[in-house]
């Protein structure tokens, strides 16, 4: 069907994680770019942008629960929380107030997962008879429980002001710190992180492009739409509720796990109420209830910063003797823009691409 | 319900995003191997003259920038440059006092460029990062600036600087601390890399007792401790038990929370269920405000000697409330250094860089920044005079040299494993532009004289 290309003859095509040519140029184009990414941005940008990319893992997950299923939590950061701290202590090192196990990424970067997915199928009972304020307000006590916890189980956080280290990143014996040889070219751990949290990221959007366009995502669209409804459908909400916090979860906990490896150390008030209201701010920003809309608000969360600190140190003697910092300055600027898009363009990121892509499809009638 | 979720999860979201702080990095630096020819500047038996200089990352042959941070560095167009690193708290708990420890940390190199640098290069510390007293964001602001530096003009806080240790031991980092943790005297605990001056907690907990005992027409009988547990607290609780243990006094509580969850009511309660004779805070200035009020609100008003961290000039300006009990002769701060008025070489040359600068204060935090410095001077110059100004080299002129600081500190000799044990004994006084009057200069107590320096950290 070449130069029809929103014609589809079978349902299984229509339903392809990449129906069309275009799309599958371009992922494949922007898989090379971000790989080629690591031998053209500088320390500074592959930090943000592997950061960018566990975030949206992370924004992902909250976006199954929250996007798709309809279900509001304030707690995403907890599980990232407890992602990262399931990590720490089983790829850790223990020192004199806190366990480490040292063990392979293998081990711990799933089970960091499946952890955080098991704490987070504990609270699917009250999602089932909760909704919309009441749920979010369970889920909002839910992060000073989380908070407390992280700051007093000192054996495996360390404690409140003190923190401790992360899981050492070491896969199949391969230790990242040592690097990595490709002939001339010596891949640091920050590039190889990077590399890896691409393909994590990868593999995590597909799967979330994955229960879309499966029968569980339809049910959590449903459910999302009118809960009654869809158990009168037949849907069962208390399955289809707790799968939808459990693969949140499971999405926060493998994000959290591998996010505070880019520095090193995590102290337990990072996981505050914050940190929380963050991915809820990453993904309206992005687009509620859509695959690319995280992974748009995670890049521009975590590269917007950048962007800003960049143009102000261009800008020769900007803000000398001026009232703020260029800290503070970073700080309002990012402000203003997450009003002006929340104003102007309520879908998000997404809506943006979504206009501009119709337009060029539309290309000369585009109105 | 929609709507309004939707409106609620937009505003939490809006405030959320404006206050979320991200950090970044500095212009980069290029860095260039060169050979110079050496100029005798330091008389130290560590390191051996050498023809000509190595340099490493954070040393370039370019000049360092005319000013950082809107301060003029005062660097020599005609020499090459090293570059500091600098880890302060401008959004934490320390916020209040970062500007005044930077402006006199970049006060000291403005003048120690002026008067010659180091050897054949001027010194330039680099814009600071926030760390928020947070040691997470500690080792996020180390690892954006670890590429550019030679060492760190500052690491504020004890745990924070623990937290960055073995990445600052792969670097061969040295680095002057901003706290007084009696670890940074022994290698086994800062392996040779932070840059330690003035006395620990620990000694100025010792000779706090010692002191009251010796000095206060006061009975002292029984005592409490008050602090942060992790941070300098441990330290200076451990040497006042050292001090009431030889003294036999009574140690009736120790209240060591940790620093986010210390409670002041129940430091209060304390005094008031149990009250003692005197009490040794080791607390933030806010807290310590907060305790003496309540304290003094439920009629007490032991004696109090702070740690040089609780106290604040502002307690004894015009205006403030507790300006009276703060002059009331029940209180007493402690400090490692003489306060801003004092009369040594160093301190006058404090003050006139710090005028023709235009600064008014005469905050103790603006001592702390400047004589922090002294001593990572000494083994710059150490480094310089032994040919390597790689970071290797200026860890090991770390290991073994004199340092001396124009009379404001005792001459050290770093890599000792050893302590300095005399501290200085201020009472609060709003007459004063530093808001403390020396009572006690250099005083080493009999616990802190008869202690085994060299047993290793107190806590």
């Amino acid at each position: 069907m070449r130069g029809r290309p929103n014609l589809y003859i079978n349902y299984k095509k229509e339903t392809a994680i990449l129906s069309t040519n275009t799309q599958k140029i371009w992922f494949v184009f922007m898989i090379v770019f971000s790989i080629a990414m690591v031998f053209i941005a500088t320390d500074y940008w592959i930090l943000l942008l592997t950061t960018a990319f566990l975030i949206a893992v992370a924004s992902w997950g909250l976006n199954i629960v929250s996007g798709f299923a309809g279900q509001i939590s304030l707690a995403h950061g907890v599980f990232v929380g407890i992602g990262t701290y399931t990590g720490a202590v089983l790829g850790g090192v223990a020192t004199d107030y806190v366990v480490g196990y040292e063990l392979d990424m293998i081990i711990w970067l799933p089970l960091s997962g499946l952890f955080a997915s098991l704490l987070g199928l504990l609270i699917a009972p009250i999602a089932v008879r909760l909704k919309g304020l009441n749920l979010g307000l369970v889920t909002l006590a839910l992060v000073f429980i989380g908070s407390h916890l992280f700051s007093n189980l000192k054996t495996f956080t360390g404690g409140a002001g003190l923190g401790r280290k992360t899981a050492k990143v070491v896969l199949f014996g391969f230790q990242f710190d040592d690097g990595f040889n490709i002939g001339n070219v010596i891949l640091e751990k920050n590039q190889l992180l990077y590399l890896f949290s691409l393909l994590v990221c990868i593999l995590c959007g597909l799967g979330v492009k994955n229960i879309t366009r499966s029968k569980t995502g339809r049910a959590y669209s449903a459910i999302r739409d009118r809960d009654i409804a869809a158990e009168a459908i037949g849907i069962n909400l208390f399955k289809f509720k707790s799968s939808a916090f459990a693969l949140s979860s499971f999405y926060a906990g493998i994000a959290g796990s591998l996010l505070f490896t880019v520095s090193g150390g995590v102290e337990p008030g990072t996981f505050n109420l914050l940190y929380s209201i963050t991915f809820v701010a990453i993904v309206i920003i992005g687009g509620v209830g859509t695959v690319l809309g995280p992974l748009f608000g995670a890049l521009f969360f975590s590269l917007l910063p950048g962007t800003i600190q960049t143009v102000i140190h261009s800008l020769e003697n900007f803000g000398q003797g001026f009232a703020l910092s260029s800290g503070q300055i970073e700080r309002v600027i990012f402000g203003l823009f997450i009003i002006i898009f929340l104003i102007f363009e309520p879908r998000g990121l997404w809506g943006i691409w979504f206009r501009l892509r119709n337009y060029f499809k539309a290309w000369p009638f585009s109105y | 319900m929609k709507p309004l979720r939707k409106q609620g999860i937009i505003i939490f979201s809006i405030l959320a995003l404006v206050l979320a702080a991200c950090g970044g990095g500095t212009a980069e630096e290029t860095v260039e191997a060169t050979s110079e020819t050496v100029v005798e500047t330091l008389d130290s038996p560590a390191v051996t003259t050498a023809s000509s200089v190595k340099t490493g990352v954070g040393v370039t042959a370019e000049p360092c920038p005319e000013a950082v941070g809107g301060v003029p560095t005062g660097a020599d167009p005609t020499k090459g440059c090293i570059y500091l690193g600098m880890l302060n708290d401008y959004t934490g708990p320390y916020a209040a006092v970062a500007p005044a420890l930077e402006t006199a940390q970049r006060a000291f190199w403005l003048w120690a460029n002026t008067a010659g640098g180091i050897g054949e290069y001027s010194v330039a510390i680099v814009e600071g990062g926030d760390t928020s007293y947070n040691p997470q964001k500690h080792l996020e602001v180390y690892n954006s600036q670890r590429d550019k530096v030679a060492a760190l003009a500052m690491s504020l806080g004890t745990p924070q600087t623990l937290f960055i240790l073995d990445e600052m031991d792969k670097d061969s980092m040295v680095g002057a601390p901003m706290s007084w943790y009696s670890g940074w005297s022994y290698k086994s605990v800062d392996k040779g890399l932070v840059v330690e001056f003035g006395s620990a907690y620990c000694a100025d907990g010792m000779n706090a007792l010692d002191w009251a005992l010796a000095s206060l027409p006061v009975d002292i009988k029984t005592i409490g401790i008050m602090g942060f547990a992790g941070d300098y607290g441990n330290d200076w609780a451990a040497g006042i038990q050292v001090a009431a243990a030889k003294n036999g006094i009574e140690v009736a509580w120790e209240y060591l929370p940790p620093t986010l969850e210390f409670d002041v009511a129940q430091a209060v309660g304390l005094m008031v269920t149990k009250p003692v004779d005197a009490y040794f805070p080791a607390v933030g200035p806010t807290q310590m405000a907060q305790v003496a009020g309540g304290a003094f609100q439920q009629g007490l008003t032991p004696i109090a000697m702070m740690a040089a961290p609780s106290y604040n000039d502002a307690f004894v300006k015009e205006g403030f409330p507790l300006k009276a009990l703060f002059e009331s002769g029940a209180m007493y701060s402690m400090a490692w250094v003489a306060p801003y008025e004092a009369d040594t070489t160093a301190h006058q040359t404090m003050r006139a860089t710090l005028a023709q600068m235009g600064v008014e204060s005469a905050s103790s935090f603006l001592v702390a920044g400047w004589s922090s410095q002294y001593h990572l001077k000494g083994v710059l110059e150490a480094a310089y005079k032994g040919g390597d100004l790689t970071r290797e080299g200026i860890r090991r002129a770390a290991a073994n040299v004199y340092v001396e600081s124009d009379g404001m500190m005792q001459t050290r000799e770093l890599g000792q494993n050893r302590a300095d044990n005399d501290s200085y004994i201020n009472i609060p006084d709003g007459s004063i532009a530093s808001g403390a009057r020396l009572l006690a200069p250099s005083y080493v107590g009999p616990t802190a004289e008869s202690y085994d320096w060299t047993s290793g950290p107190c806590a």
